[in-house]
């Protein structure tokens, strides 16, 4: 005896005590599967016979089975389910999450059940037991129908042994559908414009329907009902998808004119009318199969492995591939809230402004004035009928194409808004993100490293930065990650030095890097649009604001919105011909701000300058108390003596090197900016260009305004050759002996990989004067430089490649228009990552 | 650093009063680095002991069992007399400090000239705290303040002093006096504090501190922000002298950070407005209230005695908060039932939040200010727009009223982003009432004066 079972359903055994139904689980399903009662009893109490704990043990069998059922994994209740009221919880959990509910009843006579007990010595209870399990057994066969199961297999006694189990697949899910898919929204009747539609993508309709590259059509239903020639859209697509180039998701109008054929008491309205009378021109047959066709449609598909998920109205994602009537009416009629309109329409719950799932859904039903993405669901119902275009959607390309109707074939009762909005409707949604989206414990999948785990704590600290300081989130698609140093330099006098740097990329099968001068201000980000429209168009804000600049973790540079709009001003003149060359109406750069104290005055008032000053003030004393206790031949003060040692020239060079980075701006101009990434424009995030584009289209746009614009000195190194590896440190040696602060080394290609691995996007070598400002006036004393050696780079370079990720995701996916959350929740990541514990002076 | 002298006859007595011997320099270890005294000058007429401090920071930084206390190599811990050279004092000097000389026994208990110099002495109060410290102990006290840099003139002057006291003490004495003092001025202790530290002042405060007129000054600062510290100490030395107050009752509240002490008198407006709002919860009966922006659980703590309100949540951006007032408000020994009213959850104002749905009353005090101008707005909405309590009450300071405290342009706290005058104020909520559906009435909180009006503002909105 062959059982069909969905792939996803609750499958309830039911059955008197002793009739074998842990036998029977054991022998179909997985052990993982079954949910037993006993085992429960025995999970809460240790014993599986004790009845006292009935309620604990079924509490948390219904807990597991939603638990599965959630993440739509088939299961199995073992349990005698004989009652009414036991089974009722099992149902309304099936239904929460729109499994198929199947019920297998073991039909096994009274007496073989008492006698397989008596055989076993924890089944001494008396007859009645099995008695009653019995009566309620015969009561609930009567039940089963107004419970509406979707399938109930009754076995017999010698039915149990033949019994065979064959999984079937949900109709609802087409994995190895891949597509590439034409989607057609409401097409009512629109036969003319269906045409032209499917010419313009490619279709051609003799001798037959069919596409020179193999595509798919997908019809979102409602064919019917409204517009002129609703007969041959159905025999259209009927022949499509029996020719295996279509899938139709009903809608409600179809569902709707197969109840008026098969004769069910239908109000002819919105159209119907008009759809019956021309089927009455048909055969009776012709009818009939349309009826059928119809009935046999299933409302909605899963494509393309999960990632495409069509339906007339939507589909939220926990009901995706599922099967309950819940999942079927969202498809035909989506979601309302149960208001009426003044149209006496009925209102919809916006549920794609809270869609977190991972398919796009692509539905009709709604006629909208423009088909719009909100959280990767897009409404192409673009209201052919009344007078708007039919509209499809390339699938994967994600490109629209519409025709615009012939006429207006009906009126809508609601009028489809007559103007555009300011902002779309992603937008709209995005002016607020969710705790939810950012908060906990949280995964990221980047394309340059896979999946990034963002761990709950840093997602704390990562919440109150953000809050607290961050700039508005709109403006946020890129923060810069963390930059390693080079390995510790064993060279007398040096903790770093250029060898160890070129020597990591060359360990690393990097043949070029780019070898660029670290500017000593503060790092930032700039965003640079062309005019206040064009930033309000591309990043939904409001105001009259043409672009931003940030600090490295996300804070408006400045206080003064004055100063920011200025240097804004002035980087936008600059930009014109990038906007031209990219074909984009905005630019992101990534920058270093200086003067340093332009940032970090507060730091300089309330540690360098303090340390300075109290260092020298501190090693003048030394000073004198040696030379007063030298004077008069003080015994044992060698180690006093090698303690104050230096310390007078120690303090007054770190000061000197900070005051370097440090001067007054009295206007505009005092601001120095140079540029070294171009990271983003319209349609590109430009990682895919080699550092030295970046160089020399940076050092056009810093040409253009050489006032404010630092050009960045750099130079291309050929790791092979001793002789360029040699003048790079030749080079490092007279930048820093100038009094920079040292070198940034990069890969050429910008994004490089090693067996498979990410490499560094970038290590820094800073000078050894510089380095007095994170190591201390004194760290060059031997005893001190010796132990500073030792330090382990690879969390802080672990964690560069993370955020180096999570920045590149976050362009990427700004690019391509996905919603500002996807964005954001990689932007905070790397501000959650930057709150690690490490040793943060690295 | 610091340097001992005296002109005592035959001054270098000084050496067996410190029990070091001028001739040679003494280093001590240290788990932080090392000290040593050296004697720059030992005549007759005058001798002068210089303790010599060395801290290491490389060692302090890195070291890995937790006992770190620095968490920068950049540091002005090795130039500045701080709690580290109050550890070398007792370390070098603990026979001198215990009052023992067995050379010269009678010059313990004999007050003799002393020259202090302390040549770097970090001091983030205002500079007169330094002799109002030293000067009632028998100290004339000179101050020299040094620049923070001179090419930076704008930068204004350092936090460092170099400071000289001269008196006739107890070396014993002087040496307590330094122990306690400077890392008290200097108010960055490298350890954790715990109760033993309320015996330190006690032992070495002995004879000399519950008679200070800073004596408040110096517990608090010397115990931090630790009010049950702070209360022990003030308890025990109010018993050693009964003439002086316990005070008990303004301990707690009169604690504040020294940048709202500068400028408002907060202990008393802080109560009135919680006062107030605790009144206006009242009057409302609410059943479940919302404070966004709990911050340590202050006003938490007045609402749970509000009859009526079995349903309390507090709600911080900052985690520290909430685990501050997780512990103020007992919460890990709380009942049942009281874990059932009032619970705490971090959380932000910038982000819709569900969990912030459904209350009857929402206090937001003292929060908008620190949030920038360009994010109220997201604010608005997930306050007004998605929590939608029934009730809004909201305060923020009055700007108008920084007259009073003669501020000028500054702001009441250094993390204001904005502050209000009462026209801005007003119109705002009007903006608010109408976008959201809200009715208001706004009121003042504090001691009106007559052109600037309360220091606070107060609206409570209704839906």
């Amino acid at each position: 005896m062959r059982l069909e079972i969905p792939e996803f359903a609750m499958v309830t055994i039911i059955g008197t005590s002793g009739s074998g139904k842990s036998t029977f689980c054991r022998k179909h399903f997985l052990p993982t599967e079954v949910l037993s009662s006993d085992t429960y009893r025995g999970y809460v109490c240790d014993d599986e016979d004790s009845l006292d704990v009935s309620d604990h043990a079924f509490e948390a069998l219904h807990f597991m089975l939603s638990k599965r059922l959630e993440l739509g994994r088939l299961t199995v209740v073992d349990a005698t389910n004989v009652q009414k009221e036991s089974r009722a919880p099992l149902l309304k959990i099936a239904q929460k999450w729109h499994a198929l509910r199947i019920a297998i009843v073991l039909d096994i006579p009274q007496q073989v059940c008492m006698d397989r007990n008596a055989l076993r010595p924890n089944r001494q209870f008396g007859p009645h037991v099995v008695r009653n399990q019995r009566n309620n057994l015969r009561e609930s066969f009567r039940l089963f129908r107004s419970e509406r199961w979707n399938k109930i297999y009754v076995l017999k006694p010698e039915d149990i042994d033949s019994v065979e189990i064959v999984r079937s697949r949900l109709w609802s899910r087409r994995p190895e559908e891949h597509g590439p898919f034409d989607i057609i929204g409401d097409i009512h009747g629109c036969l003319q414009e269906l045409h032209q539609l499917l010419a313009e993508l490619g279709w051609s309709l003799e001798p037959e329907i069919s596409h020179p590259e193999g595509r798919k059509l997908v019809l979102l239903g409602d064919l019917v009902d409204r517009g002129p020639d609703p007969v041959g859209v159905l025999k259209l697509a009927m022949d499509a998808v029996r020719r295996g180039v279509a899938i139709w998701t009903p809608g409600n109008h179809d569902m709707k004119l197969a109840r008026a054929l098969g004769g069910k008491n239908v109000t002819l309205n919105h159209g119907l009318a008009e759809t019956m009378a021309a089927m009455n021109e048909q055969s009776a047959e012709f009818r009939t199969e349309v009826q059928q066709f119809i009935t046999d449609l299933v409302s909605h598909a899963v494509l393309d492995d999960g990632k495409l998920c069509v339906a007339h109205a939507g589909m939220r994602e926990e009901m995706q591939g599922r099967g309950s009537s819940a999942v079927r009416d969202f498809a035909l009629y989506g979601e309302t809230t149960g208001e009426i309109d003044e149209f006496g329409l009925p209102v919809r719950y916006p549920w794609a402004n809270q869609y977190r799932g991972k398919a796009m859904v692509v539905y009709g039903h709604t006629p909208v004035p423009r088909a719009e993405w909100v959280n990767n669901t897009i409404d192409i119902d673009t209201g052919c009928c009344f007078g708007g275009s039919l509209t499809a959607l390339r699938y994967p390309e994600r490109e629209l194409v519409s025709v615009p109707a012939q006429r207006t074939y009906a009126e809508p009762a609601r009028r489809i808004h007559a103007e555009m909005p300011t902002f779309t409707g992603q937008q709209e949604i995005d002016t607020l993100l969710d705790l939810s989206d950012v908060t906990g414990r949280r995964s990221i999948e980047t394309k340059m490293v896979g999946r990034i785990t963002i761990q709950e704590g840093n997602a704390i600290a990562a919440l109150e930065v953000m809050s607290r300081f961050a700039a508005d989130p709109r403006w946020l698609i890129y923060l810069p990650p963390t930059m390693s140093p080079c390995q510790s330099s064993e060279r007398d006098g040096y903790l770093e030095y250029p060898t160890e740097a070129l020597s990591y990329f060359a360990s690393q099968g990097v043949e070029q890097v780019v070898c660029e001068e670290k500017h000593m201000g503060s790092r930032a980000v700039a965003v640079v649009c062309k005019n206040p429209d064009a930033a309000r168009d591309r990043f939904g804000v409001e105001g009259d604001s043409s672009g931003v600049i940030v600090t490295r973790t996300g804070r408006q540079f400045f206080d003064d919105p004055d100063i920011e709009r200025a240097l804004l001003d002035r980087l936008l003149n600059a930009s014109g011909f990038l906007f031209e060359e990219l074909k984009s109406d905005w630019i992101l750069l990534d920058l270093e701000l200086m003067p340093w104290s332009a940032k970090a005055v507060s730091l300089l008032k309330e540690q360098y300058a303090p340390v300075a000053s109290s260092a020298l003030a501190s090693a003048c004393v030394w000073s004198e108390v040696l030379q007063g206790a030298q004077a008069r031949g003080v015994t044992g003060a060698e180690s006093l003596i090698l303690a104050g040692h230096g310390r007078i020239e120690s303090s007054e060079r770190f000061a000197q090197v900070y005051r370097r980075y440090c001067w007054q701006v009295n206007s505009i101009e005092d601001y120095k900016l140079a540029p070294f990434h171009l990271l983003a424009s319209e349609g590109h995030v430009h990682t895919d260009k080699d550092h030295q584009w970046h160089m020399e289209t940076l050092g056009r746009l810093c040409d253009a305004d050489p006032t404010i614009l630092v050009r960045t000195p750099y130079r291309i190194v050929n790791l092979n050759s001793e002789q360029e590896v040699l003048e790079a440190c030749a080079w490092w040696e007279s930048l820093v002996g100038k009094g920079g602060e040292g070198m940034v080394v990069k890969p050429f290609s910008f994004i490089a990989h090693h067996e498979n691995k990410l490499v560094q996007p970038a290590v820094k070598c800073r000078g050894p004067e510089y380095l007095r400002l994170i190591y201390g006036p004194d760290y060059l004393r031997p005893e001190n430089l010796n132990r500073l050696r030792s330090r382990g780079l690879n969390r802080k370079r672990m964690l560069a490649h993370r955020e180096f990720a999570l920045g590149v995701e976050a362009m990427e996916r700004f690019v391509r228009y996905e919603p500002l959350r996807r964005v954001h929740e990689c932007v905070f990541g790397v501000l959650a990552l930057e709150s690690e514990p490490v040793d943060p002076r690295l | 650093m610091l340097l001992i002298s005296t002109t005592h006859r035959p001054a270098t007595d000084l050496g067996y009063l410190l029990h070091k011997n001028p001739v040679r320099a003494q280093e001590v270890e240290l788990t932080f680095g090392a000290a040593w005294v050296v004697y720059p000058e030992a005549t007759e007429e005058r001798c002068t002991a210089a303790v010599m401090l060395q801290i290491d920071p490389v060692g302090l930084v890195r070291r890995k069992d937790g006992a770190g206390s620095l968490a920068q190599y950049v540091n002005d811990r090795p130039y500045v007399a701080s709690s580290f050279l109050s550890v070398a004092l007792s370390e070098l000097f603990g026979t001198a400090i215990a009052g023992r000389c067995k050379e010269r026994p009678e010059l313990v208990t004999t007050p003799i000239p002393l020259e202090i110099r302390v040549p770097v002495l970090s001091c983030r109060a205002a500079e007169e705290r330094i002799a109002r410290l030293f000067a009632p102990l028998g100290y004339e006290v000179s101050t020299s303040r040094l620049q923070l840099d001179e090419h930076f003139p704008e930068w204004g002057e350092s936090h460092y002093y170099d400071v000289t006291l001269r008196g006739t003490v107890l070396l014993r004495d002087a040496l307590r006096h330094l122990y306690l003092l400077l890392p008290v001025l200097d108010a960055k202790k490298h350890y954790f504090m715990d109760k033993t530290e309320v015996d330190k002042l006690m032992s070495k405060g002995e004879g000399w501190l519950a008679n200070h007129p800073e004596k408040d000054w110096i517990v608090r600062s010397s115990l931090g922000r630790k009010p049950s510290l702070m209360r022990e100490a003030l308890e025990q030395l109010a018993n050693i002298e009964e003439s002086l107050e316990a005070e008990e009752n303004t301990v707690d509240e009169a604690f504040i950070a020294p940048e709202e002490s500068a400028t408002e008198p907060k202990e008393s407006l802080h109560t009135k407005r919680h006062n107030r709002i605790v009144e206006r919860v009242r009057e409302i009966k609410p059943q479940s209230l919302v404070d966004l922006g709990c911050g340590d659980g202050k006003l938490l703590r007045q609402l749970i005695k509000v009859q009526g309100l079995n349903r309390i949540l507090g709600m911080d951006v900052s985690y520290f908060e909430i685990e501050t007032a997780e512990r103020a408000l007992h919460l890990d020994e709380a009942s049942p039932h009281i874990r059932e009213r009032i619970q705490l959850i971090h959380g932000s104002l910038m982000y819709r939040d569900e969990r912030l749905e459904g209350f009857d009353v929402a206090t937001v005090i003292e929060v908008i200010e620190h949030l920038d101008q360009a994010r109220l707005a997201a604010f608005e909405r997930v306050v007004f727009e998605c929590a939608q309590p029934k009730h809004v009450l909201l305060t923020t300071p009055n700007r108008e009223y920084n007259a009073v405290y003669e501020l000028d342009d500054k702001f009441r706290h250094t993390d204001h982003r904005f502050e209000w005058d009462r026209e801005q104020f007003a119109t705002w909520v009007e903006r608010i009432s109408e976008i959201y559906g809200y009715r208001a009435q706004i009121e003042g909180i504090g001691e009106e004066h007559e052109a600037f009006g309360c220091p606070s503002q107060m609206v409570v909105f209704t839906r």
